[in-house]
């Protein structure tokens, strides 16, 4: 450096400048050096403060996300907290949550409800023991005691069936507690879960199940009997015929085969009519019926049975009910035909039976007909009536192991009362007898009230007495001939009508009882008999068979008999066939003319040997020519063979080979007129609804049921066989 | 097999020094047929000339990105360099940089620059090193799905390039001496070589215990959960989103099936409409869980991974690209992930790492493939 005012570079030599310009240059170069290196460690410096700004920046983040997610796990714990309270309060279940010291920690407000306490603070902190023993069994609260004591040791959750009075009412509950430990991430015991699950009902319906399982077993075994009982009877007895010397003792075993084989039926049926309700197939099938009629066959297939106990037996239907009505005749008559059954076979020899049919109620033209059946028998108690309409049950096995009986008939008699829209019910009392009553629905039929007496006479100058010590019979002639609109007195016995004749003049026609006290209706008979002209018309009205009196009865000037129980049709047919205006229905006791179908040929298409020849047998006295194939292809091959030579077609349905659809519809499609005209009916076990339409749909005109009924295979050759003649 | 040598420095300023102290720590000698440079580094030592300054001393190519900060050998820190060489005989190595790419153009340089690459090998490669820009107008996400397209689903592993904050202002792809705000770099590898990736996030107990369906979506952009506009469902969750940043803290953890651990991936936009722009894929009808990042998820997950990658037999060499968002949700003590990582490596194989702006990384699935994914939050490692 220069020193101001001292030295100038004029006043230095050239060394010296040479040397000044070099530690000057070095001075620049260390400045440089010292200003470079300031400048690297003002970077260094700077970048720090970079960096600890942007540290103090992350910071910053740092803390807002963690607070973020604070508030974020806040409100998740709120909204854990508040779904618990939430499953606490509404839990319809006992839950306890056990702390570690196996105290309760919470509850649900369900199990302070059955428990009867007012709120937790009653139970929070206690002990199972604590909170149990106030109304709990001893036994029980040692019990969960060791439980929870095995469950926390073991770390394994446990199960006690037990059954405990929770509500204290005195009830007792079946509980399954379900003890489980719970433990945090680290496997530590943190508490126990109690949960009570509620089986009572789970238990109950085992029961019910048990019972009804139980109940179908025994079903099982008597079902069993009843259709061993008979087959055994069947086949004992065709041995007995088989081997019996004399024709009275065959007819005896074949009496007792027949005898069994329609149980053996009834049996069979009641069992599939069991099976359909089940499988709810059950159906009705609807149309248009007589009510009175109806009845009269249901009482004509349970006569001879209260003859044989010589029951009073009778029938009362009320006027207002429709002559016609629309439904399920048979099975109505199916459930009438039960409770006369029922009655007969549980009342005593002499007892009383009536069944009274009254119109309950009539609503847009919807008719509810109320049908009793009541009698002297022995009763039923309040518990076995509620047991009755059950499928399976009769009052108590020992009834049918004393009466015999599968007990569906009520199970089944209930289910078509509901279809039709009625309901069934018994008033009984044990060794009072029993009322057996139900309602139907219906409609009205077509065809409208009949007029039963034939037009043309003057039915309102014919008078009538009735005779008869019965007054509900004196009150029903009343009532009848009131609807008939014929003038009817009624008397109590002989004397009485005798004293009546004397005062009022003759009747023209009499109904008279045959046992009656004093004067019976013989001696009556004869009396008025023999005092007055023939003209007039005796009618002897009695439930004993007419062989029983027929001799005497007509030795005393008896014209006709009617059977009891009266029907308004029966007696208006006696009156107009006392009058010569003709029947409406067949005399009791007279048998059809035998039909001759002599001039008529069928085929007749069933593989089954015996059932072919039971079908010739029985039609034998009918002269009819009939020919067999054993299958529908050789049914089908002669028909083929000789399609005019055939009147009608008897198919059984189920065949080997070609079944009897298909043979059928092999029939309809032959290139013959003859092939679409003839008649096919189809037999068949098959009678669901279902299984008819698939015969109709086949191409077969009708059928009938498979076991044959004599008569319905007698209706149906009458009808297709005289309607060929009439088409002719 | 690949040889890896590793080399770092903290010299920012003084070219000659930096250059001196990493050459020092290479041995160039011992370079096999093939050779290239991936490069790690601060912003700032582009600026300084020490990028350029290496590029020109290598007797090899060289790609890299700018990272928040870096770690090799011993030592880790915001303002470093690190270098690893990675050397073979049996293995090619091509490198190929598309120009600056946008929106318009993506697709069709991508494809350019992978085929001009893949032109100078025998085959296709058996992986991929890439380094893509951070652009503002197309995701990580839709670049990487034309990436995978073009090169036909070739694994690909590496990261979009990084700044030292998240203004993303200094992000740069390096290629040599080049260094570009909006370039592509890729390293396509070619040979017997069968590399590991290690991807972990977020542990499960960072996890919310409910999930939630996405239930309208397009592309990267969630629009509506369970039903529920997207922000009106964080809401719902008691998450509260101020802003761009704070979003960015929170991940969504994305099932995409195939059997494969959720996907983390980042908002990176809550836009005004409620919706949110995501750092990848979100199919909709995926499974979605809020997670949370925090310093002992981050430092369990990476030691889990580098418990793993040091268990692995015959490793020659290692990358790690962790998510930035790792770095900065441990302040203050930014750097205990990869001190973490120096003690569990402890010198025993050659590693180079540094802090990702979006990581790209193979996902192995039930049909055994890899499939290409973008992630976020998560640590992503290359062993081989």
């Amino acid at each position: 450096m220069l020193n101001d005012g001292e030295e100038t570079f004029e006043a230095m030599d050239k060394d010296e400048l040479i040397e000044r310009a070099r530690n000057l240059s070095s001075q620049i170069e260390q400045v440089e050096t010292q200003i470079f290196e300031l400048t690297k460690k003002e970077k260094k410096y700077k970048r720090e403060i970079i960096h600890l700004q942007k540290t103090i920046e992350q910071e910053r983040y740092v803390a807002e996300a963690k607070a973020n997610h604070e508030a974020a796990r806040s409100l998740a714990q709120r909204e854990r907290d508040k779904y618990f309270k939430l499953l606490m309060a509404s839990s319809t279940n006992i839950i306890l949550f056990l702390d570690i010291n196996g105290r309760i920690a919470y509850c649900t407000d369900f199990f302070l409800k059955k428990t009867h306490f007012s709120d937790h603070m009653e139970v929070r902190g206690k002990t199972l023991v604590e909170v149990f023993r106030g109304f709990t069994e001893r036994e029980f609260v040692d019990n969960i005691e060791a439980i929870l004591q095995e469950a926390i040791e073991s770390n394994a959750a446990r199960a006690y069936e037990t059954s405990i009075d929770i509500e204290h009412v005195g009830v007792l509950s079946e509980f399954i507690i379900n003890f489980t430990p719970m433990t945090n991430e680290n496997g530590e015991h943190e508490g126990t879960l109690l949960l009570f699950n509620d089986v009572t009902d789970i238990e109950r319906a085992r029961e019910e199940a048990e019972r009804a399982n139980l109940a179908k077993s025994t079903f099982l075994s008597n079902m069993s009997h009843e259709m061993r009982t008979p087959m055994n009877a069947i086949i004992g007895m065709t041995s007995i015929g088989k081997s019996a010397p004399d024709i009275e003792r065959k007819n005896y075993a074949l009496g007792k085969i027949g005898d069994a084989s329609t149980h053996l039926l009834g049996v069979i049926n009641d069992i599939l009519d069991m099976s359909k309700i089940e499988a709810n197939k059950f159906e009705l099938s609807l149309d248009t019926f007589s009510f009175e009629r109806m009845l009269q066959k249901v009482v004509n297939v349970i006569h001879f049975r209260v003859e044989e106990k010589q029951q009073d037996f009778s029938v009362h239907i009320d006027p207002a009910i429709p002559a016609s009505l629309v439904g399920d005749d048979q099975r109505l008559a199916q459930v009438i035909a039960n409770l006369l059954s029922n009655a007969v076979k549980f009342t005593p020899e002499y007892g009383v039976i009536r069944l009274n049919a009254r119109l309950a109620d009539e609503k847009d033209g919807l008719y509810t007909i109320q049908i009793d059946v009541t009698d002297t028998g022995i009763g039923i108690t309040p518990e076995q009536q509620s047991r009755l309409f059950n499928s399976f049950q009769q009052a108590e096995s020992s009834t049918s192991r004393k009466f015999g009986g599968t007990g569906l008939g009520l199970a089944i008699s209930k289910r078509i009362v509901e279809m039709m829209g009625g309901r069934i019910w018994i008033e009984s009392e044990p060794e009072r007898g029993s009322t057996f009553a139900f309602t139907i629905q219906a409609e009205r039929g077509e065809g409208g009230q009949q007029n039963l007496l034939k037009p043309g006479a003057n039915w309102e100058n014919i008078r009538v007495l009735a005779v008869d010590d019965s007054p509900d019979v004196r009150d029903y002639f009343e009532e009848i001939a009131l609807g008939l609109g014929l003038s009817c007195d009624t008397a109590t016995g002989g004397s009485e009508a005798l004293s009546f004749i004397e005062r009022n003049g003759a009747y023209d026609i009499y109904f008279v009882d045959w046992k009656m006290p004093d004067m019976d209706g013989i001696e009556l008979s004869r009396r008025i008999k023999s005092n007055r002209d023939d003209k007039y018309v005796v009618i002897m009205i009695s439930s004993s068979a007419w062989s029983v009196i027929a001799d005497e009865a007509k030795s005393a000037g008896v014209n006709k008999f009617l059977p009891k129980p009266l029907f308004p049709s029966s007696i208006a047919d006696c009156v107009n066939d006392c009058l010569g205006s003709g029947s409406l229905i067949m005399e009791y006791g007279e048998q059809r003319e035998t039909d001759d179908f002599s001039e008529y040929r069928i085929l007749l298409a069933e593989d089954v040997e015996i059932n072919r020849e039971i079908v010739l047998t029985l039609l034998e006295p009918t002269a009819l020519s009939i020919d067999c194939a054993a299958n529908g292809n050789e049914a089908v091959r002669m028909f083929k063979d000789a399609p005019d030579l055939y009147d009608m077609i008897f198919m059984d349905v189920q065949m080997p080979g070609l079944d009897g659809y298909q043979a059928t519809r092999q029939i309809r499609s032959l290139d013959t007129p003859r092939g679409k005209e003839i008649p096919i009916v189809a037999m068949t076990a098959n009678v669901f609804r279902e299984d008819i339409e698939k015969c109709l749909a086949a191409g077969m005109n009708d059928h009938v049921g498979k076991p044959l009924d004599f008569d319905e295979v007698l209706d149906k050759l009458r009808a297709y066989l005289r309607q060929k003649q009439i088409n002719n | 097999m690949i040889k890896m040598q590793t080399a770092s420095t903290a010299e920012i300023d003084d070219v000659d020094y930096a250059l001196g102290e990493i050459l020092e720590q290479l041995d160039l000698e011992a370079l096999g047929k093939n050779s290239v440079g991936v490069l790690l580094c601060y912003y700032e030592f582009i600026e300084t000339g020490i990028v350029n300054a290496l590029s020109e001393r290598l007797p090899f190519d060289v790609i890299g990105m700018t990272t928040m900060a870096s770690a090799s050998g011993s030592d880790c820190g915001m303002y470093r360099l690190c270098l690893c060489v990675l050397s073979s005989d049996d293995v090619s190595f091509e490198i190929a940089v598309t120009p600056p790419i946008s929106l318009g153009n993506y697709e069709s340089e991508i494809e350019t620059a992978y085929r001009r690459a893949r032109g100078k090998l025998p085959g296709d490669p058996s992986f991929i090193i890439s380094f893509f820009p951070f652009l503002r107008d197309v995701s990580a996400a839709e670049l990487l799905k034309s990436f995978d397209k073009t090169c036909g689903s070739v694994p690909i592993w590496g990261s979009v390039s990084g700044d030292m904050d998240t203004s993303y202002e200094h992000c740069r792809t390096l290629w040599n001496a080049e260094a570009d705000i909006a370039t592509l770099a890729m390293l396509l590898v070619h040979g017997p070589i069968e590399p590991k990736f290690v991807l972990t996030s977020i542990p499960e107990r960072n996890m919310r215990d409910s999930s939630a369906i996405i239930t309208k979506s397009e592309g990267c952009v969630i629009k509506e959960v369970n039903g529920m506009r997207f922000d009106k469902y964080v809401k719902s969750v008691g998450l509260v989103l101020r802003g761009t940043e704070e979003s960015s803290t929170i991940p969504l953890l994305i099932n995409y099936g195939g059997g494969s651990k959720p996907v983390a991936l980042a908002i990176y936009d809550m836009r005004d409409d409620g919706t949110a722009l995501c750092g990848g894929e979100i199919p909709q009808g995926s499974v979605l869980i809020i997670g949370q990042v925090d310093y002992d998820g981050i430092i369990e997950t990476t030691g889990a991974s580098m418990d793993t990658l040091m268990a692995q037999e015959g490793k020659n060499g290692l990358l790690l690209l962790p998510c930035v968002s790792r770095y900065i949700m441990l302040a203050p003590r930014q750097e205990d992930e990869m001190r973490a990582i120096l003690r569990t490596v402890d010198g025993k194989i050659p590693f180079i790492m540094g802090y990702s702006g979006g990581e790209i990384c193979p996902v192995l699935e039930n049909d055994g493939k890899y499939h290409n994914r973008h992630h976020n939050f998560t640590f992503s490692a290359c062993l081989f």
